[in-house]
This record gives C-alpha cells, sequence and structure tokens, in this order.
C-alpha cells in the first residue's frame, strides 16, 4: 500500500511541484490550499504524514498543527515554509521536522522517510 | 537660573512626553522592519521554492530523458537559484543583526560532530570540484560553548568562501585547537589565491567584493562579515592570514565563557 501525503501550500507552484514529485517516488498525494481545506481533509482521510506550509490565506500553519493533531496526536506533520525563524516554535508545537523553502528534494525525501517509520505503527 | 527641568514641571512634561512619543515611534519603526524582512524573505524564497522544485523534477528525470544541452542549462538554472538564496538569507542574516535581533544560545558543542557536519555539507561541491576537504583536529572529542547555529553559519560562510578561491585540486583544512586563555582558535585554511595585504581587513566589510574576484564567483560579498559579526557576538575575534598566490587562513576564536563576554561588553 502506497503512503499518502497530505501537502498543504497556498502557492500551486510549489504544490504541483511537490507533488510530481512524490507520484514519481511512489507517494499517493492529496493537495489543499487552505488551513480549513486540510483540516476538512484530515477527517475524511487517514493520511501517513503532512507537508504543511506555515502562511496560509486563512489560517497560521501552526494552528492547522493543533486540529491536526487534535484529531491524531501521532500524525507526523512536516513543516516547509519561507517564513523565516520559526523553525523553534514549530518544533517545540510538535512538528515531526522543519524545512525552509526553498530546501533540496533529498532533505524531504529523507524527513518523509523517517517519518513514515515513526508514524508506521499509528 | 538652574537647568534642571525639575523646576519647570511644564517644561518637564512636555520632555517626558517627547521621549515617550520617539519612544513609540522606534518601536513602530522596528516593527515595520520586522514585517518588512519577513513579508520579503517569504515573496522571494515562495518564486524560488517553485522554479528550484521544477528544475529539481526535470533534472531528477520526472519529465523524461534530457538532453545534454538540456541537463546543462538546468544545471545553470539550479546553481544560479542557489545562489539567490544564499544572497536572501545573507541580506536577512544581516538585517537581523543589525537591528540587533540576534541573541546567543549557548549550549557545549561537540568539535567532531560540528566539523564533520560542516565538511559533509561541502563535500558534493568539493567532490564536484576535485577539492580535497579535511578536518585537522587533534582534541576532536572536546566540546566548546557556542551557539551551535551560529558557529555552524560562521564555519559554513568560511568554507563557502575558500571554495569560491581555491583551484581544482587544491586542499581545503579546518582545524580548531585551544589557546592558553581557554579559548578555542578555530581556522579554515585553503590553497587559494591568497588575499592581498592591503584587502585583509576590508574583506570583512559589508558589500565589500576582492578586486580579484570572478564574476562568476561574485556574491553580495556579505558572508565574512557576517561571519565577523557572529564571532564578535561570542566575545571573539576574526582576521586572515594570507600569502597571495599561495593560499589564504581565515581564524577566529570563541572565548571560553561566550555568555560572560557578552554580559560583560553590555555593561
Amino acid at each position: 500500500m502506497r503512503p499518502v501525503v497530505l501537502i498543504v501550500d497556498d502557492d500551486p507552484d510549489v504544490g504541483g511541484g511537490l507533488r510530481d514529485l512524490l507520484e514519481h517516488e511512489g507517494y499517493r498525494v492529496r493537495l489543499t490550499m487552505t488551513g480549513q481545506d486540510s483540516i476538512v481533509a484530515a477527517e475524511a482521510e487517514r493520511f501517513d504524514v503532512v507537508v504543511l506550509d506555515l502562511d496560509l490565506p486563512d489560517l497560521d500553519g501552526l494552528n492547522v498543527l493543533a486540529a491536526l493533531h487534535a484529531r491524531d496526536p501521532r500524525l507526523p506533520v512536516i513543516i516547509a515554509t519561507a517564513v523565516p525563524n520559526r523553525k523553534t516554535e514549530s518544533l517545540s508545537q510538535g512538528a515531526f521536522g522543519y524545512l525552509a523553502k526553498p530546501f533540496p528534494h533529498d532533505a524531504l525525501l529523507t524527513l518523509l522517510s523517517r517519518a513514515l517509520t515513526a508514524g508506521g505503527d499509528r | 537660573m538652574s537647568g534642571d527641568p525639575g523646576e519647570f514641571p511644564e517644561f518637564r512634561k512636555t520632555l517626558e512626553e517627547r521621549v515617550r512619543e520617539l519612544n513609540e515611534k522606534v518601536q513602530e519603526l522596528d516593527c515595520v522592519r520586522s514585517a518588512f524582512v519577513s513579508v520579503v524573505s517569504h515573496e522571494l524564497r515562495t518564486p524560488m521554492t517553485s522554479i528550484k522544485g521544477y528544475v529539481d523534477n526535470m533534472l531528477d528525470g520526472l519529465t523524461g530523458p534530457l538532453s545534454e544541452k538540456q541537463s546543462y542549462y538546468l544545471e545553470r538554472v539550479r546553481f544560479n537559484v542557489d545562489r539567490l538564496t544564499r544572497t536572501i538569507n545573507d541580506l536577512l542574516d544581516l538585517s537581523r543583526i543589525e537591528a540587533g535581533r540576534v541573541e546567543l544560545s549557548v549550549n557545549d558543542v561537540s568539535l567532531n560532530a560540528m566539523l564533520t557536519e560542516v565538511m559533509d555539507a561541502f563535500k558534493p561541491s568539493a567532490k564536484a570540484k576535485a577539492v580535497l576537504l579535511l578536518i585537522d583536529c587533534s582534541i576532536i572529542e572536546t566540546t566548546v560553548p557556542a551557539d551551535p547555529y551560529k558557529l555552524r553559519q560562521v564555519l559554513s560562510h568560511l568554507v563557502q568562501n575558500a571554495m569560491k578561491f581555491t583551484p581544482p585540486h587544491g586542499r581545503i583544512t579546518l582545524s580548531a585547537e585551544p589557546c592558553p586563555d581557554g579559548a578555542m582558535l578555530f581556522s579554515v585554511s585553503d590553497t587559494g589565491i591568497g588575499v592581498p595585504p592591503h584587502e585583509r581587513t576590508k574583506i570583512f566589510e559589508r558589500f565589500y567584493r576582492g578586486e580579484a574576484v570572478d564574476v562568476e564567483l561574485r556574491g553580495a560579498g556579505l558572508g565574512l562579515a557576517i561571519s565577523k559579526s557572529l564571532v564578535e557576538l561570542h566575545g571573539g575575534r576574526i582576521w586572515v592570514e594570507s600569502e597571495p598566490g599561495e593560499g589564504s587562513r581565515f581564524l577566529f576564536t570563541i572565548p571560553a565563557n561566550p555568555e560572560f563576554r557578552l554580559t560583560d561588553r553590555k555593561r
């Protein structure tokens, strides 16, 4: 069974590029562009890992992280953001990993693979 | 007539109000500056992420085989996107340093982990350029009290700089040794073009770029200025020793107790 990744990013080019990459790497991908849509998506479907932007049009990404964890505390969420200086805050609020945009693909793939191992027995 | 404003309640009140107004204005400007940096950072990094993402996808073969020329063009796009990203990050770092927003978070940093991590990050570019990267440290098991993120930034800037100026088949050596006063002396040596005597102070100034620097190697001239600020934030100092044509050795110290030095300087 291929792992399912939810990508939350309001920039269609960033999200689209990541979706192509992850599908090529064998993941199934869902893409949402707002915080609210991603919370709704997580209620309807079980994701193995989430890649979450922080600067979303409707909600701060860390509020989305809190909502996702309220439903499933062990869901691994990787923050990927272009906003500077939010690493400490993100990790202290339970993010599995943190990537500052732009990041090398290898960094994301390594984190995803670690997240799947860590969240595998959920 | 005395100069004490306390004797003139009206005058004193006006002065206090003026000081309060100016303080509010300074705080407001600081908020605007901070918001500006954050917005600019986000608005520049987001399009760079999509450019880099699509270029990397093509180079990773997602869109099918590439001709030699196509690969070359895409490699050049990737190289320049990475260069632009470094410049943006440097500008943001400098902006934060100048705003006094950078604080030290001192921990015991393992020399072994730090030196290895920095070297590992440069292995791909060293391999591509056929440059030998070495660690020369007899006290590798020691720890040094420093802000690990900032120490890594300084060492990375210095290695990045050495990579720029070291020709193929050259050598870059990263070392650390204790000083008699308990400070740690770090150095990054290269076998590059060297720094002429009249530039040895200037190269640490913001936006200064060496006279002998090729267009291809030019950055914004910020890496060494940022390194100097971060070293001085620890209470250390940074300098360069060089033999033109034979290489350079950038050295910096981290004192035994950076936090104490920092508090001491603020007094």
